[in-house]
């Protein structure tokens, strides 16, 4: 071997451990990006020839870099932060949703403050039915008269806006379904785009378009965040196909390589692809969903059924011939209807069904309402007194939001843990990197010296030459 | 397991997340006083605390209605003493008139007489707030309507009230009636007709009709008296349901609080013990953040 060919292969040296120490720089500035997979070099002796001394090589190479990335562990990580995601946007929607409804324990209330204080629903249905106890104690005196039509008045207002507030929250849901549907569009497209692109550079070579690959995987991450979905990767081509199932539990094709098949829309109750309506499992969408359906839903149902409940009842005891006039319209019987008869006032409001001023009998039959118990089993509207009632809607919200909070807690930490597992095979670790950098260094710094060496060789050799 | 570094920052992350909002969590029990102040903090507690603080509500109303139903009953009382210090008077006037001869004397007994007679037609016709005492549900107008003569005496009393009288609930399914019930109030119309009758008979000097009247008011007080004792049954049984009221408030208050009231030397401890492990994490993650091979090269 000549010492030209030692210079080559200090130079190729110099090059390979140059790159090594490139990436190892490359790993360390990106200690802190969870999309990002470390790099390895692999280092190789270069092509081999035949020499004096047999078949060999002199030189190294930086072969190729390897991304250390477990696609199992990447896989639950989506799919845990899929779930997290849907627990958080039903959480946030049914605290809003708490807060909507103004149900809130203080300790303000006691037996010796005022019978109807409070701004709560409950303190107003119980203050509805404590005027008409007033009426049955001062039937004659106009401003207990007044006080009724006012507590009333403010008790379907409550009703009115508790459920307004609730329809909008779940109005809010949907245009927050609306613009991730958008969203999604465009994450299936960027997927699809670095499909055709991890291809093309991938060419017999698989695995090696590492940053494309960390893209991908961020907008795959994106994505799960948004819906849930299954993902498999072509070996060969490095390509992902990513699936979901419609309600028909038939496979719905979202990106298949290079190709979006079917984009996502929102058809105002739930997310279609292809015209299938898609059954979701997990994602901000499902979460929303299941806020809107599930607690916010059932609390609007029992306000309604509350609703219907109290108009029915006062009416039947307010007018019970049907020919003298309602309290509540007799049409409006939801939480978003409910109000006074329009020809109901303090000066016509009858506390008894005689001439006699003093006669109370209507007004103990409706403040006798608050303690009367309801069965669905007689046509009620509802089980229980009408205050029973309420407080076991609150109760069965209240749980809900309990639950929702617990699955939360718990998901959060196993999505915690899957991602300090994967962190743990993919991350960077700033202690590993310094010493692969020293190493690099070191061999960068032998390298030198060598050719060092080789130039002190040569400069000999041709000094041979000179002094003859 | 290898440690990526972005990990230690992570789980440092988590585990301060954590630790501050148990330590917000108790803070908030601590400066309250309660545990449960959101629906989704204790669901059964929340519910719980619905039903009892509507009846704590409802309570209230009990109270104000049990205080009406005692003014309607001590006003009543009070009205019936005056008739039937009214009524001994006559009957002592009764007494005197069957036996004295004079015809002068007769006519001064008259002239008392027919003014105890409009004092009890004043006390009769007693309203509070508006409303008639004596009149059963028929409140508003004066129950016992007066015929004068031309010189302006009263010549007959008519009832005019009505036979029904209202009640007021004071308990849940106990309602208490403080007004006087029909036969009391047609018996004071009585004894306010024999009024008159006496007046007239003192006036013709005619002792053997005043001897009449004078077993007549016997029978219409002893109505009077019958409805002061009635009405003191009333006024001690509302003073039960007071006393009642009172207990229910308090039993009241103490299941609210075991609802929704902090145990404070739990919470406290809690508190502190939760702000240590806080401190602890802030500290030991602060030394091992600073700390790369970097700092030893």
């Amino acid at each position: 071997m000549s010492l030209f060919t030692s210079l080559y292969s200090g130079t190729s040296a110099l090059n390979a451990q140059s790159y090594a120490l490139q990436v190892a720089g490359k790993n360390i500035a990106n200690v802190n990006n969870t999309n990002y997979a470390r790099e390895t070099v692999n280092l190789g002796t270069g092509p081999v020839t035949q020499t004096p001394l047999g078949y060999g090589s002199s030189n190294l190479e930086a072969q190729s870099v390897t991304q250390v990335r477990n696609a199992f562990l990447d896989q639950q990580v989506a799919q845990e932060n899929s779930i997290v995601s849907a627990l958080t946007a039903e959480q946030s929607a049914l605290q809003q949703a708490e807060a909507g409804l103004g149900e809130t324990v203080s300790s303000g209330t006691s037996a010796t403050t005022s019978a109807n204080s409070g701004a709560s629903l409950s303190s107003q249905l119980t203050g509805l039915f404590n005027a008409f106890q007033t009426l049955a104690a001062s039937p004659t005196d106009p401003g207990v008269a007044q006080n009724v039509v006012a507590s009333a008045t403010s008790f379907c207002d409550q009703m009115n806006q508790t459920d307004a507030g609730l329809a909008q929250i779940q109005t809010g849901l949907n245009s927050q379904i609306q613009s991730t549907a958008g969203n999604i569009n465009s994450l299936l497209a960027t997927i699809a785009g670095l499909n055709t692109q991890i291809a093309t550079y991938e060419a017999g070579q698989p695995g090696t378009a590492v940053d494309l690959r960390d893209q991908r995987q961020t907008a795959i991450n994106s994505l799960a965040a948004d819906m849930s979905f299954t993902s498999s990767t072509d070996s060969s081509t490095g390509q992902m196909q990513l699936t979901t199932t419609d309600t028909n539990g038939n496979a719905v094709v979202l990106v298949d390589g290079g190709t979006v098949n079917n984009t996502v829309a929102f058809n105002g109750s739930s997310l279609t692809a292809g015209g299938a309506t898609l059954a979701l499992s997990s994602g901000s969408v499902q979460g929303a969903i299941n806020a809107r359906d599930g607690g916010i839903q059932t609390l609007r149902n029992n306000l309604d059924a509350l609703a219907s409940q109290v108009v029915t009842s006062v009416n039947a005891a307010y007018n019970p011939t049907g020919t003298t006039g309602n309290f509540f319209a007799a049409s409006g019987t939801t939480a978003a209807t409910i109000a006074l008869d329009p020809s109901l006032t303090s000066s016509n409001l009858k506390a008894g069904s005689s001439a006699n001023a003093g006669d109370n009998t209507i007004a103990l039959a409706v403040a006798s309402l608050a303690n009367q118990t309801f069965s669905t089993n007689n046509r009620d509207a509802i089980d229980g007194t009408m205050t029973q009632f309420y407080a076991n809607t609150v109760t069965a919200f209240g749980q809900t939001i309990s639950d929702v909070n617990n699955q939360l807690a718990n998901q959060t930490a196993v999505q915690a843990l899957v991602t300090s597992q994967q962190q743990s095979v993919s991350g960077v670790n700033l202690d590993e990197e310094t010493t692969n950098l020293m190493m690099y260094q070191k061999a960068y710094q032998a390298s030198s010296h060598f050719l060092t060496i080789i130039d002190g060789l040569l400069d000999t050799l041709t000094q041979l030459g000179a002094g003859t | 397991m290898r440690i990526a570094t972005n990990m230690i920052s992570g789980l440092a992350i988590n585990q301060i997340e954590n630790l501050d909002g148990n330590v917000s969590r108790l803070q908030t029990e601590v400066s309250t006083g309660q545990r449960v102040s959101k629906l989704e903090d204790n669901p059964t507690a929340a519910g719980q605390l619905v039903n009892l603080q509507s009846q704590q509500q409802t309570l209230a109303q009990y109270v104000k209605n049990t205080n009406t139903a005692l003014q309607i009953s001590q006003a009543s009382t009070s009205a019936l003493t005056n008739l039937k210090t009214v009524s001994d008077r006559a009957t002592e006037i009764a007494s005197l008139g069957s036996s004295t001869e004079s015809s002068t004397s007769a006519t001064a007994y008259a002239t008392e007489t027919n003014q105890l007679l409009e004092q009890a037609v004043q006390s009769a016709n007693t309203t509070l707030n508006g409303s008639c005492l004596f009149g059963g549900t028929a409140t508003q107008a004066s129950p016992f309507q007066v015929t004068r003569d031309s010189s302006g005496n009263i010549t007959a009393v008519t009832y005019n009230g009505s036979n029904t009288t209202a009640s007021i609930p004071v308990a849940d399914a106990t309602n208490v009636s403080p007004y006087t019930d029909a036969t009391t109030n047609q018996g004071i119309a009585d004894f306010l007709n024999n009024l008159v009758s006496l007046r007239d008979a003192l006036n013709n000097n005619d002792s053997s009709t005043v001897a009449t009247v004078s077993t007549n008011l016997q029978t219409t007080e002893n109505t009077v008296i019958n409805s002061i004792s009635e009405q003191g049954a009333v006024q001690s049984g509302l003073l039960v349901v007071q006393s009642q009221q009172s207990t229910t408030a308090t039993n009241l208050d103490t299941l609210v609080s075991s609802d929704r009231d902090v145990d404070m030397a739990q919470a406290m401890t809690q508190l502190s013990q939760a702000q240590v492990a806080y401190q602890a994490a802030l500290q030991s993650t602060a030394t091992i953040m600073s700390k790369s091979l970097i700092s030893y090269l």
